[in-house]
């Protein structure tokens, strides 16, 4: 191999602008997949989510952003989901119970189970789901979005749902911390409750 | 008398690079040493070792034995392909490069990093060490191991790419034609079918295991990923197995070229040989889509298959070397010095060594035995009193003199038999406490066990004292003769 | 001189016809990743390859014997843009946006198909092996992820396919190396063997 002296200056110029599009691909090497992009940018997103109206299962109008001083917990769904969703739904019973040990976070949570199969989760199936799971439709609510507001809504929080030959739909699945001010705070694994509650403490503060 | 034809340009092949290559696997095996008598005097309760310490030995010993082992085998093929085909040196430089690389970082995630899974990185070990090593020390261990798969492919191609432009095609280097119809023109030398047979399966091997390791990488910063443990512990497994193998398969390139120089009688590839190295080359092979495989199409039956196929491949090498030997050598006269005796010991130790091997591989389901230090007193007959052997051999030969060349003074001869009873004796402790169900990879040992551990210890000293003699010397003439 | 490229070399409208089919079936290919990524994918570099042997043949100044000698550049070029596009994500931004499918049609076939056309034959032999091997490496490493990940690495998949996805890489890494290994073992493969037009390369370009 006879590299001259052009061809080793090149050859580094080359390695420096290849590794630097890497590097910024990759988010400096902490983002491989959209998914992880997807949470690193929604924790780094200045604009909060938006206002979206979205309904229960008596037809009543739940707004994403209700009261400035709560922090909601977002998750994505649909009711015939056989897997993910059912795990979703577990998920949320556990952080319900954690949230309740502690007068000062039942107060400021909330928590929202939102549909997205605008379609068929009619009242019927968001309150078979609500039941399975125990929403109490107080402090957990199981709502599905409007067909209008949709796209934004799940442009928003950067989820992608694209229909299954199988069965339904196949989407992202994770718990979604929205900061009173409507940011976004933190997006977790549904195994990864300690970290949500983790996120949830600090955003509310210490107990008093 | 021996053949001396080639003792005058003797300087000029014995070339530097292969030297210093073999001086420093010399010294890394003397190292070595040292860190296994210390864990075996642990053992037996001579010196008070943590066993946290002990493990870390043991890691290093490993490593360090088997990287050892290769580097010399690689000196080894290096120095004698160099006589029949035209290599580029600075492939090699390259290799001892990226080799010395990687060691460093093993080293260092096991010393400083306070890696201590086994040199064999056995997965999921390095993912869950309970908190003893941190992700980056097992990190560590992985990229140099991969660097130094590297650096062996470097080598191993350049290898193959200077056989390809003398030989024209693989099949020829190999002999086939004479293997299939039995008679071929111009027969190649046995260095040029072993070095061709070891190209192509440690390269074969190095890319799967470079994929492992990757994959194992992978695991340890997304440990959700659930790799497939038993798929990934045999590839690890066979690729172990097949890689300490090929040390020794180089190293006897060494008996192929000198012996005959005692002998009188050059070492010509027959049919059989030429058939022994060809099958093993297909074993090998064809264990490794097996391997790949067996998750969507292999019956178990043949995953057992695999790992006695993995014990027992290097049988025809071995046969057909064991046999050519004798055969040059009885009856001809052969000359008997340090370089000789090192060499026809190697050959023997390396037959004994597999004995046991045999007896583990037809019961290797006996998961009982294979726990036991049986397994390492099979290893240790075959790397000590083989490959180790073989090696010191080589650098024995590299440094004779012309008055040498007849000479097997007193003090070598002593030095020479202490060596074969300190190192037989030593893998002969292990293997009677493996039969004695004594577990293998236990820093502390019952007090039942603690007499053979004794007795161990004393053979590995002797052990030691020898190979400190043939690495010394070793150094001391290479040294004194680049002065003149 | 494009006339010249036009009939001479017509590994060049090949190419052409490579991408434009690769284009207007996109939505049927992109569908399903084994087809998007084994099939599309591969494609567009073999157009890039067929049309950057057509180039280096009509204008031998591109394979810039000095800037880029031994074809190191070109190939490292293309090492990076292969690394670029084994990242799951730009594979989704591929499927996603319009910036992405244009950057994808576009840098594919240049910066992975055509610089090999112009680099590849003057690589080292050791290189080229070297090179080849690594592929096989992460060949088997991408199968054994996609086939054992539990979480699906494209959003624009579904898990299933990513698995199938992890079993036609594992056939597609046995089929590159036999491929490769077999002719070392039938013909004569020497290393000097290169296209003569190389030769003539420095001449023009100087
Ligand atoms: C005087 C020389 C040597 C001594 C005293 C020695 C001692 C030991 C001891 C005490 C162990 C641990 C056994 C156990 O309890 O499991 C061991 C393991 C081992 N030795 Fe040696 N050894 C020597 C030479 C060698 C040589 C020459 C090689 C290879 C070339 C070698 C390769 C290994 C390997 C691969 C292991 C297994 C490590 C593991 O289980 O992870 N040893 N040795």
């Amino acid at each position: 191999m006879n590299l001259k002296g052009k061809a080793l200056l090149a050859a580094c110029a080359v390695s420096i602008a290849g590794l630097s599009a890497l590097w910024l691909a990759t988010d400096g090497g902490r983002a491989l997949t959209s998914e992880s992009a997807r949470r690193l940018r929604a924790l780094a997103a200045t604009g909060a989510v938006p206002p979206s109206v979205l309904e229960d299962s008596r037809g009543r109008e739940i707004l994403l952003r209700s009261r400035a001083d709560v922090v909601t917990l977002v998750e994505f769904i649909y009711t015939t989901c056989p897997t993910v969703c059912q795990s979703a739904g577990d998920a949320f019973f556990k952080v319900r119970s954690r949230v309740l040990q502690t007068p000062k976070l039942a107060q400021s949570v909330r928590m929202l189970s939102i549909s997205f199969d605008v379609e068929k989760d009619g009242p019927d199936r968001l309150d078979d789901y609500a039941r399975g799971h125990e929403a109490d439709g107080q402090m957990w609510k199981v709502v599905r979005a409007r067909r209008d507001g949709l796209p934004g809504l799940l442009d928003a929080f950067g989820v992608v749902v694209i229909p299954n030959p199988a069965y339904g739909y196949t989407h992202n699945a994770a718990i979604h911390v929205v900061r009173q001010d409507g940011h976004l705070a933190g997006i977790y694994d549904l195994e990864d409750i300690d970290g949500v509650m983790a996120n949830v403490r600090n955003l509310v503060g210490p107990a008093t | 008398m021996a053949n001396v034809a080639t003792t005058n340009n003797q300087s000029k092949e014995a070339d530097a690079l292969s030297s210093v290559a073999l001086l420093l696997a010399g010294a890394v095996f003397l190292l070595m040493m040292i860190a296994g008598l210390l864990m075996r005097s642990a053992q037996g309760k001579l010196i008070d070792l943590d066993p946290t310490l002990f493990y870390q030995l043991m890691t290093a010993h490993g490593a360090g034995m088997v990287g050892a082992a290769a580097l010399s085998g690689a000196a080894i093929m290096w120095l004698f392909l160099g006589r029949h085909v035209s290599l580029n040196k600075l492939a090699f430089k390259a290799f001892l490069a990226l080799f010395l690389l990687g060691v460093v970082l093993i080293l260092y995630s096991i010393f400083v990093g306070g890696f201590g899974g086994g040199w064999t990185f056995l997965y999921p070990l390095p993912a869950h060490s309970g908190g003893v090593w941190e992700t980056a020390a097992a990190a560590t261990f992985l990229v140099g191991l991969l660097l130094v798969g590297a650096g062996f492919l470097v080598l191993y191609f350049e290898m193959g790419r200077a056989i390809l432009v003398r030989y024209g095609n693989l099949s020829q280097a190999l002999a086939w034609p004479l293997v299939f119809r039995g008679k071929m023109e111009t027969v190649p030398p046995p260095t040029i079918v072993a070095s061709t047979v070891i190209v192509i399966f440690n390269s074969v091997g190095t890319v799967v295991g470079a994929a492992t390791l990757a994959i194992s990488l992978i695991n340890l910063f997304v440990p959700t990923f659930e790799i497939d443990a038993l798929l990934a512990k045999n590839m690890i497994y066979f690729f172990g197995h097949v890689f300490i193998n090929a040390s020794i398969y180089m190293a006897v390139i060494g008996v192929y070229e000198i012996l005959p120089e005692y002998t009188g009688r050059p070492w010509k590839v027959s049919r059989p040989f030429a058939i022994g190295w060809s099958a093993v080359l297909l074993f090998v092979l064809a264990v490794y889509p097996h391997h790949l495989l067996q998750d969507m199409v292999m019956p178990p039956w043949m995953l057992v298959m695999g790992q006695v196929v993995s014990y027992l491949s290097g049988l025809p090498i071995l046969a057909v070397t064991a046999f050519a030997m004798l055969g040059y050598v009885s009856g001809s006269g052969m000359k008997w010095d340090l370089a000789s005796a090192l060499l026809f010991l190697g050959v023997f130790g390396w037959s004994v060594g597999v004995v046991p091997a045999i007896i583990d591989g037809i019961i290797s389901i006996n998961k009982v035995m294979h726990n036991t230090l049986w397994v390492p007193g099979h290893f240790h007959t075959y790397l000590l009193v083989g490959e180790v052997a073989m090696s010191f051999g080589v650098m024995a030969w590299i440094v004779r003199s012309k008055q040498d060349v007849a000479l097997f003074s007193g003090l070598q001869r002593a030095v020479f038999w202490t060596y074969v009873v300190g190192a037989l004796g030593f893998a002969m402790v292990f293997l009677t406490s493996g039969a004695a169900s004594v577990p293998r990879r236990w820093a502390v040992h019952a007090p039942e066990w603690i007499m053979q551990d004794r007795i161990a210890t004393l053979l590995g000293i002797v052990t030691l004292l020898s190979a400190v003699y043939f690495v010394t010397r070793f150094g001391s003439r290479l040294a004194s003769g680049e002065r003149k | 001189m494009i006339s010249r490229i036009m009939t001479l070399h017509r590994p060049w409208m090949t190419a052409l016809l490579i991408v434009m089919l690769c284009f207007v079936f996109r939505g049927m290919l992109e569908r399903h990743p084994v087809t998007h990524i084994v099939v599309q994918l591969s494609a567009l570099v073999v157009a890039g390859w067929l049309a950057g042997q057509s180039l280096g043949g009509a204008l031998p100044a591109l394979r810039l014997t000095d800037w880029n000698a031994g074809g190191s550049v070109g190939i490292l070029v293309a090492l990076f843009a292969g690394a670029f596009w084994m990242l799951p994500r730009n594979i989704d931004w591929a499927l996603g946006q319009t910036s992405g499918e244009f950057a994808k049609f576009v840098s594919i076939p240049l910066l992975m198909g055509v610089s090999l056309a112009l680099s590849w034959s003057r690589a080292p032999a050791l290189a080229k092996c070297l090179i080849k091997a690594n592929a096989v490496s992460m060949l088997l490493s991408l199968s054994w992820v996609y086939t054992t990940a539990p979480e699906r690495l494209c959003n624009n998949y579904l898990l299933g396919q990513q698995q199938e996805l992890g079993s036609v890489l594992l056939w597609l890494a046995i089929v590159i190396s036999v491929i490769w290994s077999v002719p070392l073992f039938v013909s004569q493969p020497l290393a000097k063997h290169r296209p003569a037009n190389i030769q003539t390369a420095r001449g023009v370009s100087t």
